[in-house]
């Protein structure tokens, strides 16, 4: 099976003003800032093929003082495999709080695509890997000029379960 | 995660099954719809429901 493309137009929703610095979204994602710090690196380096802030101190440090927005939902375009009509899947991360006044938190499962073979990983998931998803923000550095749409993500082990005769 | 010797994090998050990490939303295809497989609130295994629709059918067995 070819690696599915990913969806051409994707879409934040429902900003959270209550996090906008490097220090809010840390405390919002229960981690230090140091290692906040190097999962957001990392992803820039594995995901954007930006390898700066990885590499480079003066990058590195200007993280603590980019501009973060954190959101509430995405929406995800998800093409029809058998024509070019695209449904709209809206996921929701919230966290803790609750999402709608009455309604319970909610913080949505997606598929994410590693961009590696689905022959030799997650074969019974044809290579996508389900994770729930724990953050979605926006990160802006004046600095650098660089502007990055991430989330934070739990993977979890998938495996099929086989069925025993009785 | 423990900081390095010269107290930086720069070292590369574990990325496999299980843990947590950051990825661009280029890397979300779509919604997952899961069951728990036991009743419990502090179940910890799910179904992966694979036939929600022609596209997640399609993206399993095509």
């Amino acid at each position: 099976m070819p690696p599915t493309k990913a969806p051409n137009k994707r879409m934040m929703n429902n900003p959270q003003p209550e996090i906008k610095t490097f220090d809010d979204l840390a405390k919002w994602c229960a981690m230090s800032k140091g290692e906040l710090q190097n999962h957001i690196t990392w992803c820039f380096k594995r995901f954007a093929d930006f390898t700066d802030y990885v590499d480079h101190d003066q990058y590195f440090s200007c993280l603590n003082d980019a501009n973060y927005i954190r959101y509430n939902a995405l929406a995800i375009r998800v093409t029809s495999f058998q024509c070019d009509e695209q449904a709209v899947h809206m996921v929701r991360s919230t966290g803790s709080t609750r999402w709608r006044k009455h309604k319970p938190p909610r913080n949505d499962t997606v598929f994410l695509w590693m961009g590696t073979s689905p022959n030799s990983h997650f074969k019974s998931t044809a290579g996508h890997s389900p994770a729930p998803l724990k953050c979605l923000f926006v990160i802006e550095d004046p600095e650098s000029s660089v502007k990055g749409l991430l989330a934070l993500v739990q993977t979890f082990a998938t495996r099929p379960i086989r069925q025993t005769a009785r | 995660m423990q900081p390095l010797h010269d107290g930086s994090y720069r070292r590369m998050p574990p990325f496999g099954v299980g843990t947590t990490y950051m990825v661009t939303i280029s890397a979300i295809q779509r919604v997952v719809h899961l069951l728990p497989l036991m009743p419990q609130p502090d179940n910890s295994r799910w179904y992966l429901s694979n036939t929600i629709d022609l596209n997640a059918f399609n993206l399993f067995y095509m």
